[in-house]
């Protein structure tokens, strides 16, 4: 009755930007980090890929509530480094282990028999 | 199909099965208009059995435009695939509507044939005289809407278990003991090949700790240790509801997560521009 449009999981609202970063007034070199869209999917591995960035100090996701479809991602690091940097830099590291994570598993595809979704296409 | 992961942590493995399950996008039928419906389901529950029946995609699924951002009004060749489906019972018999029936207009999809179903999956029984005449449209989705979307029936995975035996304390068993010790695990992980205690599988292990139990019992606590492997490896099975092949799942979803990574990196980037945000 009440039940939330499931497409409001993954159409963005009128007047909402998917990113929002603001930075904490009370905390040196902090930030939080507002993405709409997302879920613990992503949360989950951006805060394990911070948390192994020894400039980090602190790195934590949630997602305030299950009907609103944001997380909010914080992080306060080291002076020598800021959020923003050290945000960068741990998606940077997550597209390189997904790209290796898909080069092995395609190679690992031919000598067991598999077609690989282009090779499939082609027939 | 199954394969396993390793060298990366739990977090990375999780984001790999979620996304399978509610991201990868497939084909399935959205829009249904049912001309004649005598048959003995109603309207809704016919359309709900169609929208769940697997559609064979021959094409790149995320090369098809979504029907929601289209620039087509209604829907057209680059967001759908139109259906047809027309059976009318003359015969004195009942018959069955099953998914061969169901007519693509376009050859760019079919419903899933399977050798392993050579009847096709039902979708409605006809007596007498009833009529079914219905034109149906099939869209791009993902799980996360309906479940109809999702490519898989199951995709788990699995920590791998690290079971060590003890064969000097093992020897020093008798061989009724041996026995009991193996009937102690109630996923029989354990067998005995030619008097000596095997691991056929370690995968079947449940990490009942049954056997370590059993161990303390007969005072030999150093028999056997029961853990997940340090570091992890994980072992995923995927199984699908036919309208992907398990390896282009496994290789969509790499894709979809990297997409999704990307478009939070590109936004980062304009945003320190907009609001110089430290570097």
């Amino acid at each position: 009755m009440n039940a939330p449009d499931r497409f409001e999981l993954f159409v963005l609202p009128p007047d909402t930007e998917k990113l929002t970063v603001t930075q904490d007034t009370k905390v040196p070199n902090a930030a939080v980090f507002k993405i709409y869209l997302e879920d613990h999917t992503l949360g989950n591995i951006i805060r394990c890929q911070l948390l192994k960035d020894p400039t980090v100090i602190f790195a934590g996701y949630q997602q305030p509530h299950p009907l609103e479809n944001y997380i909010l991602v914080r992080i306060q690091t080291a002076p020598q480094n800021n959020p923003v940097a050290a945000f960068q830099h741990c998606l940077a590291e997550l597209q390189k282990e997904f790209a290796s994570i898909y080069s092995q598993f395609e190679t690992q595809l031919a000598p067991h028999g598999w077609r690989t979704a282009d090779e499939r296409r082609e027939m | 199909m199954t394969f396993s992961l390793e060298g990366t942590d739990a977090s990375i493995a999780n984001a790999l099965r979620r996304v399978m399950i509610a991201e990868t996008p497939t084909v399935a039928i959205h829009f249904v208009r049912i001309e004649n419906n005598t048959s003995p389901l109603n309207d809704e529950m016919l359309s709900h059995r169609l929208g769940l029946i697997p559609i064979v995609y021959r094409g790149d699924v995320r090369q098809l435009n979504s029907n929601r951002d289209c620039d087509c009004q209604g829907n057209c060749a680059r967001c759908s695939v139109e259906f047809e489906l027309h059976v009318r019972n003359d015969g004195e018999d009942t018959i069955e509507v099953t998914s061969h029936d169901l007519r693509a207009l376009s050859d760019m999809a079919v419903p899933l044939d399977d050798e392993t179903l050579p009847r096709g999956i039902l979708i409605c029984k006809l007596g007498k005289f009833q009529e079914i005449r219905l034109t149906a449209i099939a869209t791009k989705g993902v799980g996360k809407e309906h479940a109809k979307w999702s490519p898989v029936s199951t995709a788990v995975f699995q920590y791998e278990p690290s079971i060590r035996l003890n064969y000097r304390l093992l020897d020093e068993l008798s061989p009724q003991d041996r026995q009991n010790f193996v009937g102690s695990c109630p996923a029989r992980v354990f067998e005995i090949q030619d008097g000596r205690v095997v691991i056929p599988d370690v995968y079947r292990c449940t990490y009942t700790e049954e056997c370590m139990r059993w161990a303390e019992q007969v005072g030999k606590p150093d028999l056997v240790t029961v853990k997940q492997l340090e570091p992890p490896r994980f072992r995923f099975s995927v199984e699908t509801t036919g309208s992907l092949k398990p390896a282009e799942i496994v290789q969509s979803c790499l894709i979809t997560i990297q997409e999704k990574i990307r478009k939070i990196e590109d936004l980062l980037v304009t945003k320190q521009e907009e609001q110089q945000l430290p570097q």
